[in-house]
């Protein structure tokens, strides 16, 4: 009789606990880096931004993918903090609206305002938000390229290095005619410069994860 | 590159980034992360939906918002205040993602969920939060010896107030385990116990400590280039194979070993430990320890004759034990200074390098005198604002004098002193001021005879005409403190800096941390040199004080703590308060430890909590000594008294934190042959609760030789208390109750009975003191005026009646305008009159006066007496010698009154090898005597000379010896400098020192019995003698 009581009494206290949190969840902390934190709405919109700008279809966003987007939005949490707080980077309108011309003629090449509001609507988002989310690019890569392009230095030892072991072989693979060094050593040199900003990048975010205080899902129930 | 191309870059880039990320996450340890939920690839990466946090409440109305893990309304209305989304509006997701920030930044929390359920025609949102802790009280259990457990909670470097994570915990295990191990305790294991408090967001820590053994050093190794063999740097640096290993023991011996090649001349010696091994079966650390001697270096001086002792003296490498650039150029300037104050203006000294070979490094320092100079005048022209004298106040360069032979100059001080005029100018103005510098170095037609001469071009002067406050809107302009701008004053920019820094300061202490301050000027239009200033203040949000949480208290009571507190909810969250809190604790003694600390100092939220951590000092302390004594005036020398030596044993134990306040009871006790004594004391600070009250209660029992006529013992209570009227003054009220007895009476035997009979001792006391010195150990200025009153009779339970005054006033003068506070001449003196005054059956005799042994009047008791003479009262005399004398024995007998005045010259420390500025001298010359009754005082104040000394040699009428002048003492004293006053030595000459009578005991037997007429009873003889010339006396603080 006595067990039958505290089993009734039991569930009544676990009832009245479950009414206490019986709401439902319409945003929360999933991450906080430093002193800025990673709402659940911000990872949505996040999610939703990037399938738009790569043309992927909602239904092909996989719980790793959408990993992935939390982790980049770390990284780029990490990055923005870098930038030192009286430097406003300026970031050109017309490049802006070239990204955003570019992003939409993944659905579009004919520029028709309606589908691309169909689009936008479908992916539930706002014209303004995908330009934000090009304006945060691109402020961030004129940080890495203003922090870590003035570091690196290519070699012509290097270019022609590059030149006969890859450049060479793969134009007599493709049966295009030969280029002259002299003429590829530019663009040897800028993908040279882009593979060694890569590394650097790569180091600099390990560093500075490692110097900072990164906490994901709080809560320790992650959504997917 | 191409916008294009960048873009794809930027892809790739952060690609790669998350990438590399991913592969590294699990071996991150530096990042707070928590294990996350492990996700089955094959199903976690399958497409879906994702989970859409756009509501289907969105836009109802918000009836009522939640914090269900407060129960406090207060906290809860203002959290309320604090977010975005409100009551009544529409459910918004852009102010609850804004609320949700709002919360986050607080600082408070470390997880925050919004929730929604409808609830009637709208929603009630709830804000689910999980709370930080903030670190509280850090502590450490489990050391005995070295390190400390003081050593090993201030190793987790956990600070207080500050956001708790376990990273930070495991970063503190980490660095005990650290020093556990640098002090030779391999085997230690730590843990830490977390205890947390709710209802503050504070968590304690306590380290729990097993040291396990120490370890011993095994196999050490000497590697390097060293010029001693092992066994040799072994016992250099005291260390062998098998001591104990520890940090202190590795850090000294590193130490010895530096110094032995130092003094060897290898002043870039480097040695360290380069290796540490351990062998955890033997539990043993083996060593290795790298010397690089480096090069012998020889520092040597050309050109110019520097004595040896001098060279140490200003080259800093010898008394640095160092030796680097910085070093050897402050020496080459110390050098240039030198020669300089010889007047050796011009002279220059250059510093050279060599090596012959690669051991050897020579420093020569190369110095060309060239002639010698001698600054005659100095003259300032052109100056209508300041006085010649207040210029003359920032140069450096000075003329020759009594100091500096040929004065000080230079061409770099010559520009830096017009540099100093200009801005001296500038600060008060004068904008476009020009001053110029001329130099004569043929003055008066004397070749190398210097006048130097300024112009200065003053220029207008620029006033503010009207001074503006814009952005203070919390404190009106009223209230602020005294600044330099203000209208009718000079304008110049470092009086803006000025107040930019007062200003600032004045709002940071009010809790505004993020005050900011702009100046800005404009001329005023048809007015010249008149300027409009407007003073823009930023004055940020102030913080406040929420609640002040109070730590660490085991025996101590609460309002104890309490009533120190500076700082109170609601108050501004001042940094000043805070500081003066944690003083006050520690003014209480009752804390070996005070930290105070904002909890949660990074939060933005505008009320914080004040931690205030205390750690309570041990309540008992015990101290013992053992020692030697030595006193003047001992009866073993005779009637002028000898020097008494005997060893001292003490003892003393102290309670803190009695009855868990701020009372303290002492026992001391010291025992020799020359006082044997034992105290007992309770003092009560803050008597009820009075700051400016503090109550004592005494017990003594004190035996001792006070004079060389008797021995005192007195056993004493008394009952004191003090209230301090404002920082200079104070009134001292006390009873005292005694039994004095006195034992060993060198006086006429008819007087021993009566002398020698204990007398009780009943006297309320009241003193008036009035300090106003700079300095207590050192005044250069202020004075010291007190007043001592008090009646000793039988309505108190005396067995005598007599009153007693005594008044003392001293003077200090300091002269030397162009001298620092160390350095200034010091005029001090001081004036004492005392007078005692029989009353009711209790009266006064004069020196061989005697009382028939039926007499029922009293005499004032012996230790009673006035007296007189010693290191701190009339150098003149040995200790207590002034003053009537015993006409048989010639031992002093005390008076009813005495006059002393002193003067003393304090001169400035003088500069000596090895003592440096510690030492000084000073010139002195005492005045006064012990009299009989206040009429002999008044009578002998103008008579310098003892009357009609001849008659104290006279066998016949000795007894009539007159002591009633006022005695006189020059003298020299020394004085060393240390952090508890000065260590003094006075040689004191007495200018014209008493005659007295005496019969002295013989064993001659041709000598008649009644020999002396005195003292016809006993076999003595009549032996006139005058108290000795000469006195030195050595002792700790100023006479006065």
């Amino acid at each position: 009789m006595v067990k039958r009581y505290a089993f009734a009494l039991f569930a009544a206290l676990l009832l009245c606990t479950l009414d206490l949190h019986a709401g439902q969840v319409i945003d929360r902390i999933i991450a906080s880096v430093n002193s800025h934190i990673i709402l659940q709405s911000d990872w949505d919109d996040a999610v939703r931004c990037e399938a738009v700008m790569n043309g992927i279809p909602m239904n092909e966003i996989t719980p790793l993918k959408r990993k992935a987007v939390l982790d980049r939005m770390i990284d780029q949490e990490l990055l923005r903090e870098q930038i030192p707080s009286l430097e406003h980077p300026s970031v050109n309108d017309s490049d802006v609206l070239h990204r955003l011309t570019n992003i939409r003629k993944f659905y579009d090449t004919t520029g028709n305002d309606q589908l691309w509001t169909k689009t936008l609507a479908q992916y539930q988002v706002t014209e303004q938000e995908i330009k934000n989310k090009i304006v945060l690019q691109m402020e961030l890569m004129d940080l890495v390229n203003s922090h870590l392009r003035p570091e690196i230095q290519i070699d012509q030892k290097s270019i022609e290095s590059y030149y006969n072991q890859a450049l060479l072989p793969q134009l007599q693979q493709s049966g295009s005619q030969q280029v002259p060094l002299a003429k590829a050593a530019p663009q040897i040199k800028e993908i040279l410069t882009q593979e060694k900003m890569n590394q650097l990048l790569v180091a600099w975010l390990q560093n500075l994860r490692a110097g900072s205080k990164i906490v994901t899902n709080p809560s320790g129930d992650l959504a997917q | 590159m191409s916008v294009r191309k960048q873009i794809l870059a930027i892809t790739v880039v952060f690609a790669l980034a998350a990438a590399a990320y991913a592969r590294g996450k699990d071996t991150d340890t530096a990042t707070d992360t928590p294990a996350r939920p492990a996700a089955n690839s094959s199903q976690a990466d399958q497409p879906g939906l994702q989970q859409n946090t756009e509501s289907s409440y969105q836009g109802h109305p918000v009836r009522d918002i939640q914090f269900p893990n407060f129960n406090d309304a207060a906290e809860k209305d203002r959290l309320l205040k604090l977010i975005a989304q409100k009551i009544g509006q529409g459910l918004d997701r852009e102010l609850v993602r804004a609320s949700i920030n709002q919360l986050f930044g607080t600082g408070r929390f470390a997880d925050i969920s919004a929730e929604v359920a409808a609830s009637g025609d709208g929603v009630s949102l709830s804000f689910v939060t999980t709370p930080n802790f903030f670190i509280g009280q850090v502590t450490a259990e489990g050391s005995q010896g070295q390190p400390s457990q003081n050593q090993i909670a201030n190793a987790a470097k956990l600070q207080l107030g500050e956001l708790f994570t376990t990273d930070k915990l495991n970063r503190g295990l980490q660095n005990i385990e650290q020093l556990m191990q640098t002090n030779g305790y391999y085997q230690s294991s730590v843990n830490a116990e977390e205890t947390k408090h709710a209802d503050t967001q504070q968590i304690d820590v306590a380290f729990h400590v097993k040291t396990g053994a120490q370890a011993k050093i095994g196999i050490l190794t000497i590697t390097g280039d060293s010029k001693w063999s092992q066994g040799q740097i072994e016992d250099i640096a005291g260390l062998h194979p098998r001591d104990s290993l520890s940090s202190s023991r590795i850090t000294s011996a590193l130490e010895k070993i530096r110094k032995k090649y130092q003094k060897q001349n290898h002043w870039l010696i480097q040695v360290a430990v380069t290796q540490k091994t351990y062998d955890l079966k033997a539990n043993r650390v083996d060593l290795t320890l790298d010397i690089q001697a480096g090069p012998l270096v020889q520092i040597a001086v050309e050109g110019y004759r520097i004595r040896r002792s001098v060279l140490k003296r200003i080259i800093p490498v010898y008394e640095e034990n160092a030796l680097d650039d910085d070093l050897l150029n402050e020496g080459r300037r110390n050098l240039l200074n030198y020669l300089q104050t010889r007047g050796y203006f011009d002279a220059t000294v250059n510093l050279q390098r060599s090596g012959r070979r690669a051991e050897v490094l020579n420093i020569t320092y190369e110095i060309d005198p060239k002639s010698r100079h001698k600054l005659a005048s100095i003259e300032v022209a052109g100056n209508h604002y300041f006085t010649y004298d207040t210029i003359r106040t920032i140069l450096q360069i000075q003329t020759a004098g009594r100091v500096l032979s040929n004065g000080k100059f230079s061409e770099t001080l010559l520009a830096a002193d017009v540099s100093s005029i200009e801005a001296l100018y500038k600060n008060n103005g004068f904008e476009s001021v020009k001053v110029s510098s001329q130099v004569n170095d043929n003055f008066r037609g004397i070749e190398n005879l210097l006048q130097v001469s300024f112009q200065v071009e003053e220029g207008p002067q620029t006033l503010v005409n009207e001074r503006k406050f814009v952005g203070n809107a919390a404190i009106g302009e009223d209230k602020f403190p005294a600044l330099n701008t203000l209208p009718g004053q000079p304008y110049s920019e470092a009086n803006i800096a000025a107040d930019r820094q007062i200003l600032l300061n004045f709002y940071f202490n009010r809790g505004f941390p993020d005050a900011r301050f702009e100046a800005s000027a404009q001329p005023v239009a048809n007015e010249a040199n008149r300027m409009n200033v407007l003073f823009t203040i930023h004055e940020g949000e102030q913080q406040s004080v929420d609640h002040v949480l109070v730590n660490g208290l085991n025996y101590t009571k609460p309002f104890v703590v309490q009533r120190q507190l500076q700082i109170d909810h609601g108050d501004p969250l001042s940094p000043i308060a805070m500081l003066q809190t944690q003083q006050s604790l520690y003014n209480l003694g009752l804390f070996s430890q005070v930290d105070t600390a904002v909890q949660n100092p990074t939060g933005t939220e505008s009320q914080k909590n004040v931690l205030v951590q205390m750690q309570e000092a041990q309540r008992y302390t015990f101290y013992y000594g053992f020692g030697f004594e030595f006193q003047t005036g001992q009866p073993q020398g005779g009637a002028q008294g000898g020097t008494g030596v005997s060893p001292r044993v003490s003892f003393e134990v102290s309670r803190l934190n009695f009855r868990g306040r701020d009372q303290t009871l002492t026992f001391k006790t010291a025992i020799g042959s020359l006082e044997q004594l034992a105290l007992a004391s309770a003092d009560l600070p803050r008597w009820f609760d009075n700051p400016n009250w503090k109550f004592t209660l005494t017990g003594l029992y004190d035996n001792t030789i006070e004079v060389s006529t008797f021995k005192s013992q007195r056993l004493e209570g008394s009952l004191q208390s003090v209230e301090t009227l404002n920082p200079a003054s104070t009134l001292v009220y006390s009873f005292t109750f005694r039994r004095v007895h006195s034992s060993n009476i060198e006086l006429d035997p008819a007087e021993v009975p009566l002398l020698s009979f204990p007398v009780l001792i009943g006297m309320p006391q009241i003193s008036y003191v009035r300090d106003t010195r700079d300095d207590k150990l050192g005044a250069t200025r202020g004075t010291y005026t007190s007043f001592l009153g008090g009646v000793a009779a039988s309505y108190f339970g005396s067995d005598t009646d007599f009153g007693q005054v005594e008044v003392q006033n001293s003077n200090y003068y300091a002269w030397g305008k162009n001298r620092t506070r160390d350095r200034k001449f010091v005029f001090a003196r001081t004036t004492t009159i005392g007078l005692e005054n029989p009353f009711g059956n209790t009266i006064n005799l004069q020196p061989g006066q005697t009382l028939p042994a039926d007499s029922p009047l009293q005499l004032i008791p012996l230790p009673e007496r006035l007296l007189m003479g010693g290191g701190n009262s009339h150098r003149g005399f040995g200790l207590n010698q002034a003053g009537p004398r015993d006409p048989q024995t010639g031992f002093p007998l005390g008076g009813s009154a005495l006059v002393l005045n002193s003067l003393e010259l304090r001169l400035p420390p003088i500069s000596l090898p090895y003592l440096q500025d510690n030492v000084s001298f000073a010139l002195f010359h005492d005045a006064g005597n012990v009299f009989a009754s206040a009429d002999d005082m008044l009578n002998s104040l103008k008579r310098w000379h003892q009357p009609n000394a001849a008659i104290c040699s006279d066998p016949v009428n000795g007894a009539n010896c007159n002591y009633n002048f006022m005695s006189q003492a020059i003298g020299l004293g020394v004085r060393y400098k240390t952090p508890i006053g000065p260590v003094r030595f006075d040689f004191a000459y007495n200018l014209n020192p008493p005659k007295f009578p005496s019969c002295q005991p013989t064993t001659d037997a041709t000598v008649p019995s009644s020999y002396c007429p005195f003292n016809p009873d006993s076999k003595t003889i009549f032996e006139p003698q005058q108290v000795r010339h000469f006195n030195v006396f050595f002792s700790i603080g100023q006479t006065f």
